[in-house]
């Protein structure tokens, strides 16, 4: 059967230890912002390290595959990582299983679509999204303003069901991984966390977890953006929009901060001015909005 | 927050513990099937053991509801249960997320709760192949066209062989049925699981064989479908006409529940496994293991107007 795709570093040593890693495009890299694979930040904390990786990271990945092609992959290796550090993506994302006969072959995903219903760069992707897309929008969120509520993390019925089923994930997940016998297992978030301080299935979640964030609702990206790193400007081939990801001297920021993490348990930091706050959110309108 | 509904034991007794259960309508009930809720095989099984019963079934759950409303209610549980059953659904089911303002406009209705299944927590259902699905509500009616159209092609075929998409449902499933369990040990819980409409023998699907090498599922042979062991046993579903869908109940009513929770008790006490009737001589349909889909004639006459 499809197994989740394995990317391995290039000097793997048979027999040694190593981290895996899952994750969205903010893990692999994409084509446009992180044209070698190995600069990725998984493949720079193995270098930190003196270990091996394995990353199953995809560009696109809803949680559930996060999560599902975790658990595929563990049952299915004679030697257990190290360390797993699992990177989580946006919460409106989820998959459905494909039927090779009717829809084109995406390798990426072990046989799932998956469903990114705000994802700018989705329309083009295939058929099934498009007719997909125009079904969920129009029936979930009828509106542009039920959209942006929801990108603004406005709506708080929404982001709150979302962010429950991503904390029963994380707490699952991480459960599963440590009765394993695998004793560091590091969870952070990509995006900002909206509904943290109301959720307490997401505060239950944070509280059980490992994360490396000093502050649990910041995700990722904010500290990036506070230490002045800036996402990929460069235009997709073929559609008008930016890449919108981070490069190379971010992922090697992230395997440091994560490097420190491990060693030295430095959590890491981040001081957000509201400018910062504003901008974001006027970024995700811009670029991810349209239909 | 919306928490998952809970139905507790009608004499809860305070000096006592609780077990925990969660599922579908198998595990619910329906109104026709089992018209007194405490007919159904939680209650029987916490009678049985002595102890209160939690249940938070749902009919029309997916098993991501399953998953997620477990893990919810256990985030948010003062004391923990001695067991949790968790009764696994058809593989096929998932949920998104219920937005009422927009169902209500894009409806043009006064109370969106009219189609929205309020039982979920705000999440909907999706169960493409269900018979049941389609009179639901409106909303799903443009789903299931998408989803047949785009996934299951040939519904016919879907319902005799999904071969094609069944290996990767069930190690879905799997990996579903793994998390929940660690994360339930993890607080100190004995779980077992059922599962209603059983698993492939499928020796190469690492993540199935890893899950049945793992967990507690009281049945003689793990893939079985306890749906077909009831079956077996001479158990009849109720086959009165619902109202609401013209189609009938097709689940099974008190007499099977009651023989559910005995074999539960059974296996909890005594750890006897549940069988398969060994007088019974095998009738099934290969349809009959997909739940709902009982006939090509049902499916032809309740399913197809589009």
């Amino acid at each position: 059967m499809l197994r989740a795709k394995q990317k391995r570093n290039k000097d793997w040593e048979k027999g040694t230890e190593y981290i895996y890693v899952n994750g969205c495009s903010n893990t692999e890299g994409t084509d446009l912002s992180l044209p070698n694979d190995y600069d990725a930040y998984p493949f720079v904390l193995a270098d930190l390290l003196g270990s091996n990786v394995i990353s199953s990271a995809s560009c696109g990945s809803s949680n559930y595959r996060i999560c599902r092609s975790t658990i595929d992959f563990l049952c299915d290796i004679d030697v257990l990582p190290e360390i797993v550090i699992i990177q989580w993506t946006g919460t409106d994302r989820f998959e459905t299983p494909h039927n090779f006969d009717m829809i084109e072959n995406d390798n990426n995903y072990e046989g799932w679509k998956q469903h990114l219903p705000y994802g700018s760069v989705q329309t083009n992707r295939n058929f099934i999204n498009i007719h997909f897309r125009g079904f969920y929008r129009s029936n979930f969120y009828s509106t542009e303003d039920q959209m942006k509520k929801n990108w603004e993390g406005m709506d708080p019925e929404i982001e709150t069901k979302r962010e429950t089923a991503w904390a029963t994930q994380m707490l699952s997940l991480d459960a599963y991984i440590k009765s394993l016998g695998i004793k560091k297992v590091i969870h952070f978030p990509f995006t900002k966390v909206w509904t943290y301080d109301t959720n307490p299935v997401l505060q239950a979640a944070f509280d059980t977890i490992d994360c490396p964030m000093e502050q649990k609702d910041s995700g990722m990206r904010w500290p990036l953006r506070d230490n002045g790193y800036k996402p990929c400007g460069d235009i997709i081939p073929g559609l008008n929009e930016r890449d919108g990801h981070y490069m190379a001297d971010a992922h090697y920021q992230i395997a440091l901060w994560l490097y420190n993490y491990i060693k030295y348990g430095t959590t890491i930091k981040i001081n957000l001015s509201d400018e910062y706050i504003q901008e974001d959110g006027m970024e995700l309108n811009h670029y991810a909005l349209g239909r | 927050m919306s928490r998952a509904k809970k139905v507790l034991s009608k004499d809860w007794d305070n000096s006592t513990g609780y077990i925990y259960v969660n599922g579908c309508s198998h595990t619910a009930g329906t109104q026709l099937a089992l018209p007194n809720v405490y007919d159904g095989y939680p209650f029987v099984l916490g009678e049985l053991l002595g102890l209160n019963t939690v249940s938070s079934a749902s009919a029309s759950s997916s098993n991501q509801r399953i998953y997620r409303s477990t893990i919810d209610f256990f985030s948010d549980a003062k004391t923990i249960p001695e067991i949790a059953v968790i009764q696994w659904t058809g593989i096929d089911r998932f949920e998104t997320p219920n937005n009422l303002e927009a169902l209500q406009s894009s409806f043009h209705i006064s109370k969106a709760s009219n189609y929205v299944d309020m039982h979920h927590e705000g999440w909907y259902q999706h169960l493409p192949a269900s018979v049941f699905d389609k009179r639901r509500d409106r909303l799903n009616i443009p789903f299931r066209k998408f989803y047949r159209e785009a996934i299951y092609p040939d519904y016919f075929k879907y319902g005799r062989d999904i071969s094609k998409v069944r290996n990767k449902l069930e190690s879905a499933n799997a990996a579903q049925i793994l998390g929940l369990d660690a994360y339930l040990k993890s607080l100190g819980v004995r779980v077992i699981h059922l599962i209603w409409e059983g698993f492939s023998k499928d020796e190469e699907n690492s993540t199935l064989q890893n899950m049945l090498n793992t967990v507690e599922i009281p049945m003689d042979d793990p893939y079985e479908a306890l749906a077909s062991v009831i079956h077996t046993h001479g158990y009849q579903v109720c086959k009165e006409i619902s109202e609401k869908n013209q189609i009938p109940d097709n689940h099974y009513m008190a007499d099977a529940h009651h023989q559910i929770a005995t074999w539960l008790y059974a296996y909890i006490q005594y750890g006897t496994k549940i069988k398969l009737s060994e007088e019974y001589v095998d009738e099934r349909d290969p349809i009959g293991k997909m739940g709902s889909l009982r006939s090509l004639d049902e499916i032809h006459h309740y399913d197809l107007g589009k």
